[in-house]
Parts: C-alpha cells; sequence; structure tokens
C-alpha cells in the first residue's frame, strides 16, 4: 500500500516518529478545544442559565494558552529544523547515483558512468545511501514516491536532490507531484529496491545495448522504427543513438507500464498507443504517426522483444 | 417604533421594485453596493459549486472518462480562482461595505464613488475571466499558475490572458475597497466610538484593509510581468533565457498568504460578533482578540515561503519559514481561547448563525491543526501538493471562513431585509452542510497520505482509492443539496420570514439601533457612544443582556 508512513528508509522512519508525536500533541489540542466545546453547550444553554456573569477576561487562562502553544511551537521547531537537516543534507560536490529528469509527462532515469538511460521505472540498491540529481526538461515536476521520501520540486534551470537509504526491498510507486500540465495525472513512475548484488546485475543488464531480432516481423519492425523517424525522438542503444526528447527504448519491454503508467506494457496496448496515442493519453507529445496495420504489427513484435 | 419595524421590509421591498437598472448601475449607497457585492457573491458562488460538482463527478470512479483532461484542468482553475477572488473577498467586503458605517454610526463609506468604483471592477473581473471561454477555453494552470506552465511555450491558449487581466481588474477594485474600509474607519467613526470601543467586526475589516493595500499589489505586478513575458515575449520567468520560474512563486505567495488571511480576518470578526450577542455576554479578552488579529497580519508577510519547501530554497531559507509559520499559530490558536471564554458561563442561544459559529471552532480546529503540520518542513515534503492539502484548505476556507459568513448571513439577513431567515430552514441547512462538508474533505485527508496528488483528473485503481473518492463524492451532492436549500430559503424568506424589526437577537453594536433595513441616512436619531457595547451597557437604551430582550 502507498503510504508516507511506510518506514521503508531511514528518512521516512525519522518522520514517522515526528509525525506520530505532532498527531499525539495535535489530537491533544483538538480533544481539549472539542470537550470545553461539548460542555459549553450542554451546561450553558440558556434553557438552563439566565443572567450570566458578565466578566469579560481571564489574564490567568490567555496566559497559560499562550504558554502551551509556545512550548509546543518551540518543540516542534526544533524537532523541525533537525530532521529537515537529516534528511535532506546538503550534497557537498557528491556525485550522484541516479540523475532523474521530469519530463511532460514521463520520467527519464540516467545513472552516470554506467551507460543506463531509461524511462518512468527503475531500480536502486538497498542499505545503501543513494544521491538522486533531479532536473526538469520544460515545467516544474515534482519527484514523489511517498514510501521512500518527501518530494523535491524539479525547478527548470536550479538543481534539487535527494537522499535515498533504502531499508527494504521492494517495488514502491510513485507520481509527479506538482501540476505540470494537460497530462500530471498520468505522470506515475515506479521504483524497484534490491539487496546489492541483485541491484548491480539490473545495472549490468540494462547497460548491455539492445538484443537484435532474428524473427522477420520484428526485423521489419527495426526497419520501420527507422523508417518512420522513431529515432528523432526515442533512443535504442546498440541500434540506434537516436534522441532523447522522448523515452529510451533500449530495454522497453522490461517495463511494467506505457506512457507514465496510463497503461499495461502489453503488446495490444503497445498497438493500441502506436494507432493513436491521443486516444490513450490525450495531450501526450508523441504525435499520431498515421502507421499502416502490417508498420504497426511489425513494430510491435520489435518492441515486445527489447527486454 | 412596532409600526415602523412592520412597514419598513415592505416599503424596502416597495422601493426596490421601483428602482430602475440604471439605479443599481449608477448607485453609490454603501447599503445597496454591499448587498450586490454579496449578490455577485452568491452568482459566482453558485458556479464555483456547480464546477466542484462536476469535477467530483469525474473523480467518481478510478480511470473516468467522463472528462477530457484538459477541461477538467480548466475547472479546478476555476474553481479556486472564483471561490478566493469573486466569492469569499467580494462577500467579505460586502458585509464590511453594508456593516461597517452602520457600526461606527456613520451614514455612509468615506468615499463612494469609490465604492461603486469597487464593486463594479470586481465584477468586470469576475466576467473577464469567465469571458474566456468565448475566446477558447478557460484558463488551465491552477489558481497559483505557476511559472513555466504559465507561459506562451507550454500554454498557448488565451485563458491565462484573461486570467492575468480579469485578476488585475478584481485586484484594483480590491485595493480601492481596502483604501476605502482604512479612510472610513480612521475618518468616519461617531463621537465617542474610540478605537478601544470600535466592535471586533469593524477592528478585523480595519486591519484586514491594511493587509489588502500591502498584499495585492504584489500580485498585480506578477501579473503585468507574466502579460508582458506573454505577450511580448519577455522572459521574467523562462529559465532558459535568463529569467526565473521561482521569482513567479516568491511573487504570487508574497501576496498569497497574506491572501489567506484577507479571507478570514473579517470572518474572526464577524463569529466576535455573533458568540457574545447568542451567549449574552461580554467578547472574552477583547484586548487579545485586537492584537492577535494585528500579529496574525504582520506575521501573514514573514510566512510565504513556506508553500516553497519542497522547491529546493534550502534548509537555511526553509528553517526561517518553518519558524515564523509556526509562530502564527499563537495568535490563531488564541482566538479559539477567546471565542470558548465567551460561551464559558454564559447563557447560549443556538440559532443557525450562533450553531456555524460553534462549527466553526471544530472545524477551523482541524484545518488549523493540519496547516501547523505543514510548517514541520519534513511533513510538508510528504503532504504538499496531494489532497491532504485539498482537505486542509477546504477546512479552512469551509470549515472556516464560510461558516463564518454564513454565520454573519443568518446574523445579518434581517437587518438586511427587514425578515428573517427562516431558521427552520437553517437549521436543515446546517445540518445538511456540516454532514456534506466532513465527508467531502475529512476523507481526503487520508487520500493524501495515501499518494494522491491534486489537481489530477482521474486516478489508477490503487487500495482504498475508489471508495474514499465515491464517498467524498457523495460529500459533495449532500453539500450541493443544501447550497440549493440556502438559495430557496432566501428566495422563501424574503416573500414569507418573519418580521424582524429592529434588533431581533438583542445585539448591543449600533446597527441594531436603527431600524431594519435602515432608512437612507442610516440613523433616523444620532446615537450616543459612551461604551463599548452601547445598547447593552447605556442606561438610556435599556437592552442589557440581563433582561433578556428576546425570550
Amino acid at each position: 500500500m502507498i503510504s508516507f508512513l511506510d518506514r521503508a528508509t531511514e528518512g521516512n522512519e525519522e518522520l514517522y516518529h515526528l509525525f506520530i508525536h505532532y498527531s499525539i500533541a495535535a489530537g491533544a489540542v483538538f480533544f481539549l478545544v472539542v470537550a470545553a466545546t461539548v460542555y459549553s453547550i450542554i451546561k450553558f444553554r440558556s434553557s438552563r442559565r439566565n443572567n450570566p456573569a458578565q466578566f469579560r477576561d481571564n489574564k490567568k487562562v490567555e496566559i497559560i494558552a499562550v504558554s502551551i502553544a509556545a512550548s509546543l511551537i518551540i518543540f516542534f521547531g526544533y524537532r523541525t529544523v533537525v530532521l529537515m537537516n537529516r534528511i535532506n543534507p546538503p550534497v557537498n560536490g557528491a556525485t550522484p547515483d541516479i540523475v532523474v529528469t521530469g519530463h511532460q509527462w514521463w520520467w527519464e532515469v540516467e545513472y552516470p558512468g554506467t551507460g543506463v538511460t531509461t524511462a518512468n521505472e527503475f531500480h536502486i540498491p538497498v542499505g545503501r545511501k543513494t544521491l538522486v540529481e533531479l532536473r526538469s526538461a520544460d515545467v516544474i515536476h515534482s519527484f514523489w514516491v511517498p514510501n521512500l521520501a518527501g518530494k523535491q520540486d524539479m525547478v527548470p534551470g536550479y538543481g534539487s536532490h535527494l537522499w535515498l537509504n533504502v531499508k527494504r526491498p521492494g517495488t514502491y510507486v510513485g507520481v509527479c507531484g506538482e501540476f505540470c500540465g494537460q497530462q500530471h495525472a498520468w505522470m506515475r513512475l515506479k521504483v524497484v529496491a534490491h539487496p546489492q548484488e541483485e541491484y548491480d546485475q539490473w545495472l549490468a543488464a540494462n547497460a548491455g545495448d539492445a538484443s537484435i531480432p532474428d524473427d522477420p516481423t520484428a526485423l521489419s519492425g527495426a526497419a520501420v522504427f527507422k523508417s518512420m523517424s522513431c529515432q528523432s525522438c526515442h533512443a535504442i542503444r546498440g541500434y540506434n543513438p537516436g534522441s532523447h526528447t522522448g523515452p529510451d527504448l533500449t530495454h522497453l519491454a522490461s517495463r511494467e507500464y506505457l506512457a507514465g503508467g496510463v497503461v499495461k506494457n502489453t503488446p495490444e496496448n503497445i498497438h493500441r498507443w502506436l494507432t493513436d496515442p491521443q486516444k490513450v493519453k490525450p495531450g501526450a507529445h508523441m504525435p499520431n504517426m498515421h502507421l499502416t496495420n502490417q508498420q504497426k504489427e511489425d513494430l510491435t513484435a520489435f518492441l515486445k522483444q527489447l527486454k | 417604533m412596532t409600526d415602523i419595524a412592520a412597514t419598513a421590509p415592505r416599503e424596502f421591498a416597495l422601493r426596490a421594485k421601483q428602482k430602475t437598472l440604471l439605479h443599481y448601475l449608477s448607485t453609490l449607497d454603501h447599503k445597496e453596493l454591499g448587498i450586490m457585492y454579496l449578490l455577485s457573491a452568491l452568482v459566482f458562488f453558485l458556479l464555483g459549486g456547480a464546477e466542484a460538482m462536476v469535477m467530483r463527478t469525474q473523480l467518481i470512479t478510478p480511470e473516468n472518462t467522463l472528462l477530457e483532461p484538459d477541461f477538467y484542468n480548466q475547472l479546478f482553475t476555476l474553481h479556486g480562482t472564483t471561490m478566493i477572488f469573486f466569492v469569499i473577498t467580494p462577500a467579505l467586503v460586502g458585509l464590511g461595505v453594508y456593516f461597517v458605517p452602520l457600526m461606527i454610526g456613520a451614514n455612509e463609506m468615506a468615499f463612494p464613488r469609490l465604492n461603486a468604483f469597487a464593486l463594479w471592477m470586481t465584477v468586470l473581473g469576475g466576467l473577464v475571466v469567465y469571458w474566456s471561454f468565448m475566446a477558447g477555453g478557460f484558463p488551465n494552470a491552477g489558481w497559483f499558475n505557476y511559472a513555466p506552465l504559465n507561459e506562451k511555450t507550454y500554454t498557448p491558449g488565451p485563458g491565462i490572458d484573461y486570467f492575468c487581466i480579469g485578476l488585475l481588474i478584481a485586484g484594483v477594485g480590491t485595493v480601492s475597497a481596502g483604501l476605502n474600509f482604512l479612510v472610513t474607519v480612521i475618518r468616519m467613526r461617531i463621537k465617542g466610538l474610540r478605537y478601544s470601543r470600535m466592535p471586533l467586526f469593524v477592528w478585523m475589516v480595519f486591519v484586514n484593509s491594511f493587509l489588502i493595500i500591502a498584499a495585492l499589489p504584489a500580485l498585480n505586478a506578477a501579473l503585468a510581468m507574466l502579460l508582458i513575458d506573454r505577450q511580448l515575449n519577455a522572459h521574467f520567468f523562462t529559465a532558459a533565457t535568463g529569467g526565473s520560474p521561482l521569482i513567479w512563486q516568491h511573487l504570487f505567495w508574497v501576496f498569497g498568504h497574506p491572501e489567506v488571511y484577507i479571507l478570514i480576518l473579517p470572518g474572526f470578526g464577524i463569529l466576535s460578533e455573533v458568540f457574545p450577542v447568542f451567549s449574552r455576554k461580554p467578547l472574552f479578552g477583547y484586548k487579545m482578540v485586537v492584537l492577535s488579529g494585528m500579529a496574525i497580519m504582520l506575521l501573514s508577510y514573514l510566512v510565504w515561503a513556506h508553500h516553497m519547501f519542497s522547491a529546493g530554497m534550502g534548509n537555511n531559507a526553509n528553517t526561517i519559514f518553518s519558524v515564523t509559520s509556526l509562530l502564527i499559530a499563537i495568535p490563531t490558536g488564541m482566538k479559539i481561547v477567546n471565542w470558548i471564554g465567551t460561551m464559558w458561563g454564559g447563557s447560549l442561544r443556538f440559532t443557525t448563525s450562533m450553531l456555524f459559529a460553534i462549527a466553526f471552532l471544530i472545524e477551523f480546529t482541524i484545518g488549523g491543526l493540519s496547516g501547523v503540520a505543514f510548517a514541520i518542513v519534513p511533513i510538508d515534503w510528504q503532504l504538499t501538493d496531494t489532497y491532504f492539502v485539498v482537505a486542509h484548505f477546504h477546512y479552512v476556507f469551509m470549515g472556516g471562513t464560510f461558516f463564518t459568513m454564513m454565520a454573519g448571513l443568518y446574523y445579518w439577513f434581517p437587518k438586511m431585509t427587514g425578515r428573517m431567515l427562516d431558521e427552520r430552514h437553517g437549521k436543515w441547512f446546517f445540518a445538511l452542510f456540516v454532514t456534506g462538508f466532513n465527508l467531502t474533505f475529512f476523507l481526503q485527508h487520508f487520500l493524501g497520505a495515501m499518494g494522491m496528488p491534486r489537481r489530477v483528473y482521474t486516478y489508477p485503481d490503487l487500495p482504498g482509492y475508489a471508495v474514499l473518492n465515491f464517498l467524498s463524492t457523495m460529500g459533495a451532492y449532500l453539500m450541493g443539496a443544501a447550497a440549493l436549500l440556502l438559495v430557496y430559503s432566501m428566495y422563501y424568506s424574503l416573500k414569507h420570514g418573519k418580521i424582524a424589526g429592529p434588533n431581533p437577537w438583542g445585539g448591543y453594536t449600533l446597527e441594531w439601533y436603527t431600524s431594519s433595513p435602515p432608512p437612507e441616512k442610516n440613523f433616523g436619531k444620532i446615537p450616543v457612544v459612551k461604551t463599548r457595547m452601547p445598547l447593552w451597557e447605556q442606561d438610556e437604551y435599556s437592552l442589557t443582556p440581563k433582561t433578556g430582550i428576546d425570550d
């Protein structure tokens, strides 16, 4: 289940305690207000009382109330500053392990120094501090995987970062946290956390080039990819360097979803997407390429084997 | 006295019928202008409410395809803009325009023409924003309209241009109203009505006018800069050409956070009138309410960047704004103590007005406590821009401001029309609305904590999302039904409501000294003020709370 109270990372673990403590304090204040209100309603209704005493204030009550409020604020202010600096310490020139770039409406994920580039779904190691650098290619997006960490915005022209120290292997989902235009709703992402060895395996597998197909349908699909100018936005490493305007497709078949989570990654959905992206995700920046049915089938066969 | 009281409302209705459209377009009477402010707020409220109903219908089930994503984005932009700039602001200004002169014993606002100008600018601003639909689409980048999404590159349609021009026009109106209140309160108080005797509603409108005058210009500057970007290809807010998207956020929230208090301070004033009258007891801690209002005003200029904790300002800047935001909870929380203290030991009358005031205490406390959570930066990082925030600000604006407006409406409707606003309908309205409100918004706290961001036209069928959204939509329908009941009840009460008489609630402020509705010059006989609560404490008016005049 998605929840920011999941203690899957060290940061979230500490946040959990702070949130519980704040909830207890807030609950107590709320109880006091409700109790005093209900008591007044019952005790002081007009049918019970007339000629109320006309007092105008009570310095003692006012001083006590202000002192309670002030001490709560000092306590939680202190905790805030301490925890904020623990969760998000300055980078001090450290090189990022992962660079995530927000695009309308998908995530580009690069692993500097490894040659790995992927989109919308990525992997991180467990039990190690991982530095994620955040950038934007167009408007403001916000990187948010509730079970792992709070939001950090991706503001064009500014860099931001996030430290993740995942304690528990698993799959965690997130979504863009800042309104970024028409398809803000379908800018979802998936993060898989592995133990170090599995993570290294995944990284090695994804550093490899795309598989060259041997079946003839897929081969003609590869030709369609070239001839229909797909490479002016998409890259398939080892096959066509292409461009990074759209998601990297080198290992497309290893992802669970298409187009920022809007549909599952199945051959039928790839076919639907190629038929008219605007029907599947209105506003998406991929145009309808007006492929023939044969071209679509060939291209689908090619894409679905890009493991 | 009774005769005049009985005929005044009928005469009022008769006179209103004889007046021409030209009369209303050109009137300078603060009471007519006040009512027109309220009517325009009502029309925009019905529009903004209808938008909310359509949005909640879209969200009733996961992956719903009822609305196109872009239309949904237009709806939530319009809903927020409408409710903030064309409903709450004008409604509170309208109550001020009507009642501030009456409560200070004046017969007009200081600048009657400016008063009319302010109203018509506000109305015109709203019409311009809505006219965008004819030009090719409503604005669709959210009410805080972040750069660079608001730039032509990313949002080429005309909606945002209309948004800028509409809000600039309305902004001129609001600043004019603020200036007018300021001068009115300083210059027009009747003899004897010192600052230390001023009714709390007047105090809060007065404090508020400082906020309006100093905060709105930041918004107007930002809007002008954005228009220059969009129409003349400048680049204030585009990073690639040397501008900064964050400057927009700073300018917007330098206005935007004081605006939040602009929308609540007059409400605090209304409550400070309603609680004492229906508790038959003076306000608990008059000085504290005034001083905490001023503290809120000053602090509200220093908290704007708590809307930007996740924007990467760095931990030092975040620390400062976290501390100031926590501090503002003290004066705000104190007011709750003041109002409960007012009820304490009183003799409570549960009119609809009082019910809304009491419900406010609970709802606003929820909204305040969830608000303090956002000052705790690591919690803010998780919950900002989610449905938790949607829940939070609806608890503040609806459970807060809107409830105070309802308390004020039921309290002052008799004064404005001469007839009581039907209490039987009122209790039904209250029950339906409060139930619907809590059903809709309380559940949204959980949706936010479960990872549902705000401003999404649809959502995947993740565990819990479907049922919580369904119930939330049901709550919204309940509120919609309640709002229609209120409109019907006002219409019904105008025709058949009980005749109110000058002082149906046994109030102690000067507006209750004159007939309902008041004559053109407000007071037949000029009142004399020697105390804070003239109608209760001065023997010549002999309406002490102890005589229980409404029993």
